[in-house]
């Protein structure tokens, strides 16, 4: 029972980032082609696709994935890397989140203006990295605050998973929120299709 | 560095284990709410989008219905290995539909945005 109590949550955790990088590759595509624009949408399916993998990996602690974990993370902050693990999926979710809503927005900015006009690719890039600079850039943060606070307050360890759960505790006040503007956009598609096709 | 750990100390006051474990409970609820009623609104969608004689996603729509219908249980204390997987089972469904709806629509509703968008790009 305990294993699967282990194993389902990351399951689910990685299955969600999947659907997220399904959503938000349909997206991208679905903002390109409506612009004309031509996507490399194979080397974004592996692009996004090996960041999956390299997920898979740190959730199932394979061999593979602690080995180049412990690589990379410096020894100062290794006690902390179950910790970081589950906030880093969350921070992943928010990016994935975010980028989805960006992308809804200027779908969605598109459809209602009278004379619309589209985002260069370059501005698109440019915002989209920035958003992903954003949301790890509270991660890191707000982790970077919690590794120093350890060492120079020496807080007490026992406290670390309290503090953990409080960064997920704030993203999980604006998934819902996100999701909710989104549909929001969605529903006034809606009803201008609803209109169109039934003359409701 | 001392506003941080003044920060962390508040989080250690306020945050407790109690607190945590009702906030997830909280926004497992609001999370599956926000995802089951953005899934609707597009199957609502292509439902309107699709030609008169085309099939329906209603089985997919009746599936939203039910895991809706099941939402409230998230609220339900139980042990924690059962929540786990409960909560899993809840929130994961209605993703799997959304993730099949948004490659099988795509389509169709890029089609509908673009045939409104694409006449005011060219104007």
């Amino acid at each position: 029972m305990i294993e699967w109590a282990e194993i389902f949550p990351k399951t689910m955790a990685i299955f969600w980032i999947f659907v997220q990088q399904v959503c938000y590759c349909c997206i991208k595509y679905a903002y390109e082609n409506i612009l004309g624009r031509k996507i490399k949408v194979r080397a974004y399916v592996i692009f996004h696709g090996l960041i999956l993998l390299a997920l898979f990996f740190m959730a199932f602690e394979t061999d593979a994935g602690i080995n180049l974990a412990f690589h990379i993370i410096p020894k100062k902050i290794q006690h902390f890397y179950p910790h970081l693990r589950w906030n880093f999926f969350f921070a992943v979710m928010f990016a994935y989140d975010l980028l989805l809503l960006t992308y809804a927005w200027r779908i969605y900015r598109l459809f209602v203006a009278e004379k619309p006009k589209p985002a260069t690719v370059q501005t698109v890039l440019l915002q989209d990295a920035l958003i992903v600079l954003f949301a790890f850039g509270v991660y890191f943060l707000y982790h970077w605050g919690l590794v120093m606070s350890f060492y120079r307050f020496r807080l007490p360890i026992w406290r670390i998973r309290g503090i953990q759960l409080f960064f997920t505790g704030v993203l999980d006040f604006f998934f819902p929120l996100i999701e909710a503007a989104c549909g929001l956009m969605l529903w006034r598609v809606y009803k201008t299709a609803k209109k169109d096709r039934l003359g409701a | 560095m001392s506003l941080v750990y003044m920060f962390f100390q508040w989080v250690m006051k306020v945050y407790t284990p109690e607190t945590s474990v009702r906030v997830i409970r909280m926004a497992c609820v609001t999370c599956s709410l926000a995802d089951i009623g953005f899934i609707l609104i597009l199957l609502k969608l292509s439902s309107v989008l699709k030609p008169a004689d085309a099939p329906k996603p209603r089985k997919r729509i009746w599936a939203m219905y039910f895991f809706l219908a099941l939402t409230p249980t998230l609220v339900i204390p139980n042990q924690l290995n059962y929540q786990l997987i409960w909560q899993s089972f809840v929130l994961g469904f209605p993703y799997l539909i959304l993730a099949y709806t948004a490659v099988k629509e795509l389509p169709l509703l890029l089609g509908y945005v673009k045939s409104k968008i694409v006449p005011k790009l060219e104007n």
